[in-house]
């Protein structure tokens, strides 16, 4: 535990805080010969404790004004788990049902559902570091890796706000594999990329999206939340000239991903019970030795130090009360 | 402050005087008064007014016998008071007051008597004694009383020595005015400096220190001499630790004082003559 002070200069008044040893603070009455009270231990005792608390009282005070706080921590910790992003998509379309109708009451959106199962996941992966990515026509950065479950699950509920416009994926992507960026990182790295549609992917990103695959070592699930009566990932074409990335997203994002030499699963789920399905198979697949940092926030002090100054002035000032009157 | 009129009491002396002014006590001198002493021969005692004619007719010698009596004479009185801080405690009658009413009360019964007062006050061993020496005039008294009202006491000590120097050589009436907070040694040299007086110890002990404590609290107390502090937790069991501890230092004091032959009289926030009266009859 490494302490700290906001403004250190102030610690010079601790030299005040040794002034009741001087005073006891009650006031005095003038006696002839002290030498005739007999020795009272309790008195001692009393006498003393007054003191010890006026000093700390004091000593609370100034550290408390000096803002004292402990500095960030990390700690150390090991699991089973993986590093796991889930990129969500946010279009519009993620607000309808699997029915694909504006959710009536009885059945809920595919964002819900979406938010249910993947906070029931989280809760069950209690040593995985989770990070949240959300793309649109762009990308959202949400929450990066960490394994503070509260706040994963604050920002899992912060999805529920009314989505935005398109799907861009390939930006999207490119976001969640940033997360992978920093150096020290063990563990199988995840990327769950929650969907209800696909778009194409341009050729510079395609080569770049390739690239960064490659050199984060990343497995990647796509759990497609898929619409009655919309194209399917494993939908073939009909026709041949239809066979191209414009006609069928969802079959050449697949293809693509498919394409590019990681451990890659797609689900398909058109229901809240496949999705489940699907959830269930990916906590049971990821459980490989984690190790990581996990990060302590500074924490403030000073209102700790004040509120032992409270208490510590309040019993001085019950003392005062009981103070003899002549 | 208004004086109030003093009040008077007697006193009397273990011993006769040998003092040669008359005066109002038993003397050891053969001289004119009331009290027949012996006889004497004529040629000794050549006052032919004092002839007793039985006593002459019943001497086989046939010497004339003269009647000669004994005169009351005279006797210094000496007040020597403790002027340390302790002295100066402001309680429910301020302790200087008490003082004054004593040093007035017993110069005006020496007055009385026609013997003459002193006061030797001590203070710090540094301190010149406060001295009114031989007086025998109530304006001069007065005056010294005026001055005195005016001085605080604050000496953070107290000495003897310095006072002793200024007793009578003769034997006296010496009143010793203090609180008597101070060591067994240093009463002890006191006693035995006073040994040739006639010595009455005026305890003069103030209620607030012992009596008038309060039950329940928390107290302050600070020494009037030494400044040094200390806290007590007040409660009915250290009260009566208290009053005990005043219990025992009365009795020590007592046995210490008449080991030396004199009976101390303890004065609580007041200065009775009706006491000094009673301690003068039970005495004698």
């Amino acid at each position: 535990m490494s302490l700290a002070f906001t403004t250190p200069w102030l610690l010079a008044g601790l030299g005040l805080a040794l002034l009741p040893l001087t005073n006891p603070g009650i006031r005095p009455t003038p006696y002839a010969w002290l030498e005739m009270l007999p020795a009272d231990p309790l008195s001692g005792l009393i006498a003393a404790a007054l003191r010890l608390c006026a000093v700390l009282a004091l000593t609370a005070l100034i550290l408390g004004l000096a803002g004292l706080h402990r500095t960030e921590q990390s700690r150390e910790r090991i699991g089973h788990g993986a590093n796991i992003v889930l990129l969500l998509d946010r279009s519009n379309s993620m607000g309808n049902t699997f029915a694909g109708k504006a959710p009536d009451g009885s059945e809920e959106s595919k964002a819900t559902a979406a938010r249910r199962l993947l906070s029931d996941f989280s809760q069950q992966r209690p040593h995985d570091l989770f990070g949240i990515a959300a793309y649109s026509t762009a990308p959202l950065f949400v929450l990066p890796l960490t394994a503070n479950k509260p706040a994963l699950q604050a920002a899992i509920n912060a999805t529920a706000t009314p989505a935005l416009a398109y799907t861009h994926v390939s930006k999207g992507l490119a976001m969640a594999l940033d997360f992978f960026a920093q150096p020290n990182l063990t563990g199988s790295r995840i990327v769950l990329l929650v969907s209800d549609g696909a778009a194409a992917i341009d050729p510079d990103s395609e080569l770049r999206l390739r690239q960064y695959f490659k050199q984060q070592q990343i497995r990647l699930y796509w759990l497609f939340l898929r619409t009655a009566n919309s194209p399917g990932i494993f939908d073939l074409p009909q026709e041949a000239r239809d066979d191209n990335a414009q006609a069928m997203p969802e079959r050449h994002l697949h293809l693509f991903f498919s394409s590019l030499g990681i451990p890659y699963q797609a689900y398909q789920a058109e229901n809240p019970d496949a999705m489940r399905q699907a959830i269930a198979d990916i906590n049971r697949l990821e459980h490989a030795p984690l190790h990581y940092r996990e990060r302590i926030p500074q924490q403030d002090l000073s209102g700790l130090c004040y509120l032992w100054a409270t208490g510590l002035l309040a019993l001085l000032l019950s003392a005062k009360f009981c103070e003899a009157q002549r | 402050m208004n004086p109030r009129p003093p009040q008077l009491f007697q006193y009397r002396l273990s011993v006769p005087s040998h003092r040669l002014f008359p005066g109002g006590h038993r003397g050891l001198r053969t001289n004119n008064g009331q009290l027949f002493n012996r006889h004497e021969p004529l040629m000794a005692h050549p006052d032919p007014r004092r002839i007793d004619l039985r006593a002459s007719v019943l001497d086989v010698s046939g010497t004339y016998k003269v009647r000669a009596y004994r005169q009351p004479s005279v006797f210094d009185v000496v007040v020597l008071a403790d002027m340390s801080a302790s002295m100066g405690q402001t309680g429910q009658t301020p302790q200087q007051t008490i003082m004054l009413d004593g040093i007035r009360s017993i110069a005006q019964s020496a007055f009385s008597y026609g013997d003459r007062f002193s006061f030797i006050g001590c203070g710090a061993s540094t301190e010149k004694p406060w001295l009114l020496g031989n007086c025998r005039h109530l304006g001069r008294l007065q005056a010294f009383v005026r001055q005195w009202q005016q001085h605080r006491l604050t000496a953070t000590s107290l000495c003897w020595q310095p006072a002793l120097s200024h007793l009578p050589l003769q034997r006296s009436l010496v009143f010793i005015l203090s609180d008597f907070h101070f060591n067994a040694a240093q009463l002890k040299t006191l006693l035995q400096a006073l040994a040739r007086h006639d010595v009455v110890p005026l305890v003069l002990w103030q209620a607030e220190d012992y009596l008038n404590l309060p039950n329940w609290g928390l107290v302050n107390y600070q020494d009037a001499e030494s400044g040094s502090m200390r806290t007590l937790f007040m409660r009915p069991v250290l009260r009566q630790k208290i009053l005990q501890a005043f219990a025992q230092r009365r009795q020590n004091l007592q046995q210490l004082c008449r080991s030396y032959g004199n009976e101390p009289l303890f004065l609580t926030d007041s200065f009775n003559p009706m006491q000094l009266q009673r301690y003068f009859l039970s005495k004698a």
